[in-house]
Order: structure tokens, then sequence, then C-alpha cells
């Protein structure tokens, strides 16, 4: 008997099954640019006054560059090198 | 202003330590209590979001060495995942796994992403642990909390 289609099925265990991310998986960029400036900017900010407002605008800021950097590369792949290569 | 000044700084030996061993305990223990928390509850959510997603399989020093050295910054807690990994090894016989707990591997992004996620949080802490060698201990100023946009000297002005 093939166990695999069981062991497929079984529940979720905390710390022992990887979850299927296959689908979503690039939206987990927000939440890791959101921790590392939270965390960046708690050790960089000369003080704590407008610690978050900080925060949100360095993520935003790396969100906005990554978005260009993709449309940028989107451009090239897709349209220019395939016109002009 | 900058929380270093020239004639406060001295080099710090227990507090590097401290960050390595707990994130954030560096900053506690130098009396930096705000940043101390905030950094543990950042480096913390990536490690253990990371460790949720891919499970503890995605910590491995047999395999992948260089992802192992960054994780590893996180604390001593990777060493001792590591080693719970090396005696729970995925058995290549599924039948074998009956009454056998082990982490069950994980593949392409959920492999990938979860990796990311712990060496970036040991990376932060590469940081952390950087920044408390020569960081003085807290002032006063440190602690009073944030007034209105512009402060006291634009209000005096």
């Amino acid at each position: 008997m093939n166990p695999l289609p069981a062991m497929l099925t079984l529940a979720y265990r905390p710390f022992l099954d990887p979850i299927n991310i296959s689908g979503w998986w690039w939206w987990l960029v927000i939440p890791m640019v959101f921790l590392i400036a939270m965390v960046y900017k708690a050790i960089r900010v000369p003080t704590m006054r407008r610690y978050w407002r900080q925060v949100v605008k360095m993520t935003v800021q790396v969100m906005v560059v990554m978005i260009l950097m993709c449309i940028g590369l989107y451009v090239i792949v897709m349209w220019a090198a395939p016109r002009y290569f | 202003m900058s929380i270093r000044d020239e004639d406060e700084a001295r080099f710090n030996l227990i507090a590097p330590i401290l960050a390595w061993v707990l994130p954030g305990l560096g900053h506690w223990f130098l009396g930096h209590r705000r940043r101390a928390r905030l950094i543990a509850a950042g480096i913390g959510a990536l490690y253990l979001g990371g460790l949720l997603i891919g499970g503890l399989g995605i910590i491995d020093r047999e395999k992948k060495f260089l992802w192992y050295c960054g994780q590893v910054l996180v604390g001593p807690v990777t060493p001792v995942i590591n080693a719970w990994h090396a005696r729970h090894y995925a058995p290549d016989d599924p039948s074998y796994s009956v009454n056998h707990v082990y982490p069950r591997p994980s593949f392409s992004h959920g492999h990938e992403i979860p990796t990311l996620f712990t060496t970036v949080a040991g990376m932060l802490n590469l940081l952390a642990i950087l920044d408390v060698i020569i960081l003085p201990r807290r002032r006063e100023e440190d602690e009073k909390p944030a007034g209105p946009p512009g402060g006291v000297e634009r209000r005096a002005k």
C-alpha cells in the first residue's frame, strides 16, 4: 500500500510540515520588507521619535523600487529584447 | 544628534554575546529597552515565520552550509535545531515513518522563501551585534516620551 496519499492529507503540524505557498509566495515580500525596515530602523535611527513613520517610509520606498524594477525588466524581456535582439 | 557620542562610545564585550544569545538582549543590557523590543520582535517574527512556513527542515548544515552560516547568527537556537534535524532526517522509505517524527521536506518556493526569511533574520541580528559593540549606555533623553512634531525647541521660538 502506498502511504503517500494518506501522508498528503495529514493535518498541518507546525514546524514539521511546510506550508504550500506556491500560489502566493510573492506576497511574502511585503511582511519581509516591513520586518527588515522595523529592525533596521530600530538600530539606525538616532532617536525613536517618528520611528513607525520611518519604518513605513522605508517599506514603501523598497516596494516602489522593486515594482519599478519589475516593470523595467518586463519591458526589456517581453518587449525590447524580442524586437531588437 | 546621534545616539553615539565620540566621548561616550566604548567597546562592549558582553553585549554582543548577549545579542547573539537572544536577538535584542544586547540592546536591553545597555538600557535601550524600546530598541531591544523592536529588534527582538522583528528578528523573531522573521525567524519563526520562516520556520512555520518551511518547517525545521530548512535548517541543514550539511546540505546548505552557506545559508546555515546566516541562520546561525540568530542565536544558539539554530545549532540546536540543526542537531535535532540531523537525528530526524526523513527516511527514504515512507513506510518507516510510523511513530517517527521528522520534518517533512519542502521544495521550490516553499523551501526558498523560508530559508531566505531565516537567513535575513540572521543578517539583521549581525547588524544588531555590530551595533552594540560600540553603543553607549542609554542616556536619559532616550527614554523620554516623544513630544509633538517639532518638539520643545520649535515651540520656544
